[in-house]
Order: C-alpha cells, then structure tokens, then sequence
C-alpha cells in the first residue's frame, strides 16, 4: 500500500480523537523544539485546529467497542506504517511548518505492551536518530507494562489513556473488553511517575517546570452521547480526574454515529451539549468553579440556552451586583461577561485610578453580559441597574446558537437537550442488562472517590 | 507645526521616542518618511540617532518594565499609531506604571490594540507559514502579513530546522508585500535584509561564504515555487487557486501531496464547519497554504477549497 493511502486512513482514523494540543512543554532538540503555548498549524473543513501530525500506527484492533469507527468487527479498510516511513513524514512535515509534532495512537493489534512498544519505537527513532524536540503525544495503552510506560514518558510530551465513557456501566455495555479500573489504573500510574520526577527535580534544585518525564502532563477523553449518562456525571468524573489524577485536560467527544448496533442512539447528540461541557470544564479548571456549583438543584444536565456561567449567576442573584471597585480577584472570574483579561485590567485599572463605569467596555469586558451583574463606585452601567426578572434577563443573556444544531446538521436548534436526549435513548432497546439511566454508586466512578459516602 | 520625521524602521521610531523624552514634548505631528522635504518636519540628527534610542529604552524600562516590548509591537503595526506611542510614552516617564494601566486612556487604547494585533498575526503566522525547498539545502517561506514580521518569524522557526552534515540549514521568510527576508543564511548568520522577490531570495539563501563548499548538484536542487506578490485587485489567492506554472510544481512534491492527502482525510465531514474554518484561518492567507493551493477532485475543481461557495 503507498504511504498516501495509509496516511488518508490512519488519519481519518484517529480523526475522533478530539486532543490536539502541543502546548505545555519546553523541550528543545537539535532539530527543532516545543513552543509551551502551543501553535495552530492549520484547521480543517470542520474547523478544528491541526498542531499535531495525528494518525494511528495501526488502525487493527482486537476490540469491538460499539461507538468506535476502528472496532474489530468495522468494515473498513485498515492499515498500519512501518516505523522509517512515519518518522520520514515527520520530519518533512516538522521541517515544513507543517505541524508541531506528532500525536500518535494505535489500535490495539496484539498485547498492549507490544502496541505501546512499537509506538515507543517511533518516537525513539525520532528523539535519538533525528535528535526531534517537537511535541510528542503518546497514547499509553491500559494494559503495558512498567518498562514500556517508563519510556513512554522520557520519549513523549504528553500521554493520555482515553477514559472513553463516563461510567463502568456504560464501559460494560458499549465496550465490553474495557475495564474502567485499568485506564484509571493507568492514569494513576502516569501522575504516580510524574510526581516523583517533579519531586526529583524540586530536590535537585532544577527548573520544575523542565520537567523530564511527560513535561506536558497527561489528557483524557471521553466520548459524550453515546451512553446515557448525564451532564452531571461527566462533570463530576471530569472534576475527579482533575482532582485525584491532576490531568491536564478532558477532551470531550460528541458521538458519531459509526454503526447500527442496537447499543447505541439513533442519533448523535447535539454539538452544543459538547461545547456547554467545554465551558463547564473550563470554570472548574481556571474560574474556580466546583463541580458542585456548575450543576445545582438536582440538575442533571447543563442548560442548552445559556452558558454554564450566566447560569449560575442566574441561580444566584442574591451575589450580584458585583462592586468592580472592590471585588478581589475570584469573585470578578465569576461575573458573566469578565474573563481572565477582564478582570487583570479591572485589577489595573483600579490601582491607576481609572477605573469608571464609562471604562468598562474599553477593559475587554462582553458588555452584552456583565452590564446586568456590575457597578463601579455605585452605579450600573447605562441600560442595566433595572429590575428585569428573570425571564427577560434570561433571555438577553441566552447565547443559543440560531441554526446550528446536532452532529448531522439536522437536529433542531429550539428544544432541550433533555429532551432530544429523551427521545433518542426512549428508541434504543436498552438490553436486559444494559446501561440503567439512575445509577447508583458507579465502580469506575467510585474508583476516582466520586460518591463515597454520599450513599 | 510641529512634525517629527522618521524613516519607520525600529532605529528611528526610538530615536523618535528619546527625542520626545528628552525635550519633554510630543510633536503635532508624526510622518513616516525617508523624505522629509515632502513634509517640511524635523528629523532626528543622525549622529544622535544611536543614543537617543537606546536612552529611550532604557528610560522606559525603568519607568515600566512591560513598556518597551509592547511599544516594540505598537511600532510594527502596518497602520502607524506612531503619536500614540509618543504620548504614551512621555506618560510613562511621568506616571510610571499608572500609565501603563490605564486602560481607558485613548493612547493606551490604540498603543495596546495595535500591539494585540501584531501579536495575533504573529501567533496566527507561526503556524501559517510553508516552507518549500529551494536552491538545495535551503528553505523558504512566502507570506504578506499585515504588519512587520519577518524577523520575528525567523527567531521563532530557527530551531525547526536544526543541523544537517554541512551545518545549520539556511532558511528565510520572505514578506512579498515589504519586499523584506529574513532568516538564517549559509554562513549560519541570522539576517534581516530588503530583498525584491522569490528568486532574489533564493540566491541569497544558496549563496556562500568565501571558502565555503560550493553549491549542492543540480539534482539536488529543488524547482522553485514562484508565487508573486497578490495583485490588488486580485482575489489575494482567496480562491485558494494557483497559476499553472506553479501547480505543475505543487504536482511535482510527493510531501505537499502527503500533506493535502493528510489535510483533507483528517477533517470529519460530519462536523463540516467552513465558517469556523474561515475565521481561522482568513482568505488573504490561503494564498501562501500549501493546503490551499492545488486541485482536488474533479468535483472540486468548479469550487475549489477556500472559495466562498
């Protein structure tokens, strides 16, 4: 088979895979090195950005998940690069500003030591044969042994293992050779390896943040719609994750529909439900949000209309007006409208003494938002200060996209997702022992100390 | 009236800067002009130029440490927003920090959206340049950003190319619409020069030190891509399409042809979103995109990639 035909496979191949950063790293080679922001080489008809040269080594798999384009069972054409051949792409890409690195993954094709080995042998051709200093993101394969993830980790940026689905019951039913315990198992082990290299280096009196061992951290994923878990328990797993693992990332991954397994819904789930969970993600990770904050009041899903933030300050008008003259730090992350920039020339502005109600929109602020939930000295924004009730607040800080809606385009935009998710999962004939829609305390959950005690 | 002249390059707008700080007033005016008679303004003494400068940066690193990068950025705006910087500047001799931080201030307004903008396009080039083989050894990137980047650019993608057996490898960005290179030359030496077109700056990439080995062999040599500077009245390649003499090249690179093989197979089509993708990465760039440039299908020859359908 030529290369450009294993190429168009084994990219489209791992296309799904949603992580594509190369942010987080310093390292530098003779032939070239990571740039720690991250760089965006391209984006594609589907508007994703492409940093990284993402393919599978091989796109053989001896698992049969039922939402995977890759399982065993998949008529599809498959494929697999000889070690030389993807290390000459790299580099001509690398050379040509084509990417900043590579992000490889594999199919399962024989034990996982043997697949996470023979992806370690890529990237060791690259660091010690071409002397690479890109960015290298390593998929560690639950499963391989000590030896091989120890090396993974000298040789790669990042590593990730794909936690795949938000619950053991789901894992049970959609991916039955997954055991969720051994992904966390293996997560567990990474930060257990990446703890003792940052301690390392802090006794050493080296520069921690030149960390030797998966510089970048590690990332997850997980695919969302596939299995009727709600916002609630994604959001809780993710905020574990971050908590019990100190991931870096979750990336979440609306489901494509990849088959007619009667396992799965008949349709996809609405993209605006993948990128709500973005915005909650991106509250608990740098706002300061808890899980518990993002959904309240026995919620299970986050509300399509508005975004995570508006919504909580919806619940919680009793906080608001903010005094941007006053208000430290924290408490401006949580203002609808104000971000990290917003708030760091609030904090200047201050100290400069140029801080007025007429400044604000020159501060960076989205007015449109936080005029209704801030004063400066005492006085609102011009328009706001009224009393609108909630309804009509509500509705001006609603950000529903107008047309877009699900996966295929053909979802509509009005609705809940309650709803839609209602209807899809209604139609599917959830086997005798599928997956309950009210778990109770979940293994892989429990495993990441979600819901102990609470029962 | 009192008009300040300079000649827009970073030595004259500091010189320009430390003027203004030394005198302790900003001018009416600021002209960006190696002709100052057309203006009538006054320019800085060239024999004070050097001086002048690195005091004024001195100066304002004291008074603020963020203060120089950022007028640095400011300077390299395509749209001058030279005054700006000059009262801003004599602002932060005077207010220290508070100046800085006054985000409100119409000067630090356009001092702060103009330095954004730079360090947009800049951030937006790193990952949008391709380099293409010339002349050998040598590498080149063509691009016509909206603001002053090149040697920027060249800093950034030095260590991309590391060493081969001859030593550091020559590459260069060409900025067609400045007609300026920089990069890193044969002789290892990082490099800024005026420079008319492609083929000028291929010669400067292969051109070698006295003593140096002589030029690689001719099979060595890759064709040159030729593409000139967008006509304007063009479609500033937003049509993604190239001129056949350079798409007989494109055909020619089995790597350009992996990467568009790569490109097209790792967008998902049930998640087709050509207005993300558009704010991404803006027309007046596709010109220069690897991606961008050749014919895919027969189907797509009627819209080609990058064509507002």
């Amino acid at each position: 088979m030529e290369t450009a035909e294993k190429l168009a496979i084994l990219a489209a191949s791992a296309r799904y895979d949603a992580s594509c950063a190369s942010s987080g790293s310093t390292r530098r080679g003779a032939l070239g090195a990571a740039s720690v922001g991250g760089v965006c080489h391209a984006w594609t008809e589907d508007g994703r950005c492409v940093s990284l040269l993402k393919v599978l080594l091989s796109n053989r798999c001896r698992y049969d998940c039922a939402y995977c384009a890759n399982r065993a069972s998949a008529e599809v054409p498959r494929a697999a690069f000889e070690t030389d051949e993807l290390v000459r792409i790299v580099v001509s890409f690398y050379r040509r500003n084509y990417i900043e690195g590579l992000f490889l993954s594999s199919g399962v094709f024989a034990e996982p030591d043997t697949v996470m080995e023979r992806m370690n042998e890529v990237a060791r051709r690259l660091r010690r044969d071409e002397g690479f200093g890109g960015y290298i993101h390593l998929k560690a394969i639950p499963g391989a042994g000590e030896r091989t993830l120890a090396e993974a980790g000298f040789l790669a940026d990042r590593l990730s293992a794909n936690i795949e689905l938000p619950t053991a019951r789901a894992l049970a039913v959609l991916a039955p050779d997954k055991d969720g315990r051994a992904i966390v198992g293996m997560m567990r082990a990474i930060d257990g390896r990446i703890l003792e290299d940052t301690d390392g280096r802090h006794r050493s009196g080296a520069a921690r943040r030149n960390r030797a061992w998966a510089p970048a951290g590690q990332s997850t994923q997980l695919v969302v719609g596939a299995s009727p878990d709600s916002d609630r328990e994604i959001v809780t797993l993710a905020g574990a994750l971050y908590r019990e693992v100190r991931l870096r990332r979750v990336y979440y991954s609306a489901y494509l529909p990849v088959s007619a397994d009667p396992r799965l819904p008949g349709s996809p789930p609405p993209l605006l439900r993948e990128h709500r969970l973005y915005q909650a993600d991106w509250l608990v990770r740098r706002y300061g949000f808890s899980t518990g904050e993002i959904l309240e009041d026995g919620a299970e899903n986050l509300d399509p209309e508005l975004d995570p933030k508006s919504a909580w300050a919806l619940r919680h008008l009793d906080r608001f007006p903010v005094e941007l003259a006053k208000a430290p730090w924290e408490e401006l992350l949580r203002v609808p409208g104000i971000g990290a920039t917003g708030a760091r020339r609030i904090l200047e502005s201050r100290r400069a003494g140029g801080l007025s109600v007429e400044a604000l929109p020159s501060l960076g602020l989205v007015m449109k938002r936080a005029r209704w939930f801030v004063t400066v000295h005492g006085r609102a924004p011009a328009g706001a200060g009224k009393d609108l009730g909630l309804p009509r607040l509500r509705a001006l800080l609603s950000d529903r996209p107008a047309t877009r809606g699900g996966v295929d385009g053909t979802a509509p935009a009005g609705g809940t997702r309650r709803d839609e998710a209602g209807g899809t999962h209604g139609a599917v004939p959830v086997p005798a022992d599928g997956i309950p829609t009210v778990p109770a305390a979940d293994p892989l959950q429990l495993e990441l100390g979600i819901g102990k005690g609470a029962a | 009236m009192n008009v300040l002249v300079h000649d827009g390059d970073a030595a004259g707008f500091w010189a320009l800067i430390g003027l203004a700080l030394e005198e302790g007033s900003c001018p009416d005016s600021v002209a960006r002009t190696d002709r100052q008679d057309l203006f009538g303004g006054r320019a800085v003494p060239s024999a004070r130029s050097a001086l002048l400068a690195s005091r004024a940066r001195v100066r304002l690193e004291l008074a603020d440490h963020r203060a120089p990068d950022e007028l640095e950025l400011a300077r390299r705006r395509g749209r001058p927003v030279d005054l700006a910087c000059l009262r801003l500047a004599l602002a932060l001799d005077r207010d220290g920090p508070d100046a800085f931080d006054r985000h409100a201030d119409p000067d630090r307004r356009a001092v702060r959206a103009a330095a954004d903008a730079v360090r947009r396009e800049f951030h937006r080039l790193e990952g949008l340049l391709r380099f293409k083989p010339v002349s050998g050894r040598a590498w080149l990137a063509t691009c016509e950003p909206d603001n002053e980047l090149v040697d920027l650019l060249a800093a950034h993608l030095a260590p991309r190319f590391g060493s081969d057996s001859a030593g550091p490898v020559p590459f260069g960005v060409l900025d067609l619409g400045r007609c300026a290179l920089a990069g890193r030359g044969p002789d290892s030496r990082i490099f800024t020069e005026a420079c008319r077109d492609v083929e000028a700056a291929a010669s400067r990439l292969a051109a070698r030190p006295a003593g140096a080995p002589s030029a690689p062999p001719a099979a060595e040599r890759a064709p040159l891509p030729l593409p000139a500077r967008s006509s304007p009245r063009g479609d500033g390649g937003a049509s993604g399409r190239m001129d056949p003499e350079a798409r007989n090249h494109e055909d020619r690179d089995p790597d350009e042809e992996l990467w568009r093989a790569y490109f097209e197979a790792a967008s998902n089509p049930v998640r087709a979103n050509p207005e993300l993708q558009r704010r991404f990465v803006p027309e007046r760039y596709r010109r220069h995109l690897t991606e961008f440039q050749a014919a895919r299908a027969p189907r797509d020859e009627m819209h080609p990639r990058g064509e507002v359908r």
